[in-house]
């Protein structure tokens, strides 16, 4: 990509990174009481989203809402100050927090909920925000109502093909599953378009997040469920790992040798990856718990590779890495957050937290 | 206290009949005082099984409830009420069924019945439902067994105090009313009969002397 397209988006990531709260500062949180953690706060970054959401009452839920609309304000500068193929992309990225929201709202609509006590549960941020979604419930209280409602939008008339007898009685996994894939079908088209070197940082750095993605449904499905038949009807589009690894793991005994078959399958691929699945290999007797929470911290490794591999400034790992960084910033507060309010011990949220690999 | 006592006619006949009936009550007694040792120790047997059970049901519902606190921080407790709203719930029946147990009691037994479709499908969105929370709702899932076993060991206990507690009522009776009223009664017919035979005695020594002095009268007025 020529450096002018990033002319303008990177001295606000330069300067949004600057902002991240350091992790020693976050770990030091860990263990504090509500009021502190909202002082600690009210001098970051959050300060505006915190001091107009929360005002003198300082709750999780109001904090967790402020951290949204914080991540949300960021990621609109970024749209801003953006153009041409990274624009979409990041526009596709946004996409997933679009999917987020309309699957509150058929799970919430099904429910039976009161299209105000649904509000509560949309998270504001990308094209379904709350005021979008007000406009939509309160015309439509039933899930073809809203999809019907939705037919001029991106996901409007793929959601109407979708909406079939299953879905109909209650059964929403196929919509849900549907939209997801869409979204990651999206993100990974629009890399696509990048140039060779931004396609490769980009297909590495969103890549993994969908890759770790499928592989957590494998484990879940290889834990939980005695069918193993329909899997592959709710694995997401691949990245590096292709269908044929996917498959064959799939048909693999126990959740060991499926980890065993993708560690040999990424042996000639990406460090991230083959340092990933061989700490899965070696951890493979822990908890699937603790698998999943090994795979959770990927996407965050990923953007610290490429941050330290790609020195050169311009470059679409700066702006995706970032996104994961404080996306991941968030997810650590809103857990020391929640662990607070319910007075976990702070060793049990430290293990929670999602920290790069060599702190 | 003194035992009442029965109405009865206090002959020698009603009193072997009372002394064969105190015997049958104290036979009977026996019987069901060795009842109640065995039920004692059945009891026993099925409180320490449920003590266990008990123990690892809270085992495993203390481990769900601290992954879904887990859940609660990871995506917030907001989105872990939306994930469980929208889940399919668990498909199950308590079937109530009798069971003979010891001394040929019959106890409710109470089996879990599962449908095995809602075990082929993912409850929870694979994609959004954080693994603490899969876990924590996979954890009950199981756990219903060792619910149904636990109640239907509480319904046993039950029955079997209820069955000691008629047993203990029964040798109670026995042991502290009927046998001393039996006890009471024989002991009142011994009285009245040992009266009757003092009375009768007398009477007879009263005759004899009587007869005694009418014959050495006679026997003078023949002399003269």
């Amino acid at each position: 990509m020529k450096p002018a397209r990033y002319s303008t988006i990177m001295p606000r990531i330069a300067l949004e990174s600057l902002k991240l709260i350091d992790i020693d500062e976050l770990i030091h949180l860990n263990g504090k009481n509500l009021e502190e953690i909202f002082s600690f706060l009210v001098n970051t970054t959050y300060r505006e989203e915190i001091v107009s959401t929360c005002g003198d009452m300082v709750e999780p839920g109001l904090l967790e809402d402020a951290l949204f609309l914080n991540y949300a304000k960021t990621f609109n500068k970024l749209l801003k100050n953006s153009s041409g193929y990274i624009n979409n992309l990041l526009m596709s990225v946004l996409h997933k927090f679009d999917a987020v929201n309309l699957k509150t709202m058929f799970r919430m609509v099904q429910a039976g909920m009161d299209f105000e006590d649904i509000l509560q549960y949309i998270i504001p941020l990308g094209t379904y925000d709350r005021i979008k979604s007000q406009a939509i419930l309160s015309k439509a209280n039933t899930i073809s109502a809203v999809i019907g409602s939705l037919q001029d939008q991106d996901f409007g008339f793929f959601l109407k093909e979708k909406f079939n007898f299953q879905t109909r009685f209650g059964d929403l996994t196929p919509l849900e599953t549907a939209l997801d894939k869409a979204v990651f079908k999206g993100i990974l088209d629009e890399i696509k378009n990048l140039n060779r070197k931004d396609k490769k940082i980009a297909t590495n750095i969103m890549g993994i997040e969908i890759d770790t993605l499928n592989v957590k449904i494998i484990l879940k499905f290889k834990a939980l469920m005695t069918n193993l038949d329909n899997i592959k009807e709710n694995l997401m589009p691949v990245a590096l790992i292709d269908e044929s690894i996917l498959e064959s793991a799939i048909k693999e005994a126990d959740i060991k040798s499926t980890l065993q078959r993708f560690s040999r399958s990424v042996e000639t691929k990406h460090q991230v990856y083959r340092d990933i699945f061989a700490k899965l290999v070696k951890e493979s007797d822990s908890p699937i718990s603790r698998l999943v929470f090994i795979l959770e911290k990927a996407p965050l490794e990923m953007s610290f590779f490429e941050l330290k591999k790609n020195l050169r400034y311009y470059n679409i790992g700066y702006i995706l890495s970032f996104l994961n960084m404080k996306w991941v910033e968030i997810k650590n507060l809103r857990c020391i957050i929640n662990g607070m309010a319910r007075h976990i011990d702070s060793d049990q949220t430290l293990n929670l937290l999602l920290l790069p690999e060599n702190y | 206290m003194s035992a009442e006592r029965l109405e009865v006619h206090p002959t020698r006949l009603e009193l072997l009949a009372l002394k064969r009936r105190k015997t049958l009550a104290e036979g009977i007694a026996d019987i069901l005082q060795k009842d109640l040792e065995v039920l004692i120790i059945s009891l026993v047997k099925y409180r320490e099984r449920a003590s266990i059970l008990r123990t690892q049901l809270y085992d495993v519902l203390a481990m769900s409830y601290r992954y879904f606190i887990e859940a609660e921080m990871v995506i917030g407790s907001l989105k872990v009420k939306e994930l469980a709203l929208t889940t399919a719930p668990i498909d199950f029946n308590v079937e109530i069924k009798t069971a003979t147990g010891v001394l040929g009691i019959q106890f409710p037994s109470l089996d879990l019945i599962k449908h095995k479709e809602s075990e082929l499908k993912p409850r929870l969105s694979l994609i959004d439902a954080p693994i603490q929370l899969v876990e924590a709702a996979a954890r009950i899932n199981v756990v219903m067994g060792a619910v149904v076993e636990l109640a239907s060991l509480t319904a046993a206990i039950r029955e079997l105090l209820e069955v000691i507690s008629l047993k203990r009522r029964q040798i109670n009776r026995i042991r502290f009313k009927i046998v001393p009223q039996l006890d009471s009664t024989i002991e009142y017919i011994n009285y009245i009969l040992e009266e009757i035979e003092q009375q009768d005695a007398i009477r007879v020594r009263v005759l004899q002397r009587k007869r005694k002095e009418r014959s050495e009268k006679s026997d003078e007025t023949s002399s003269l």
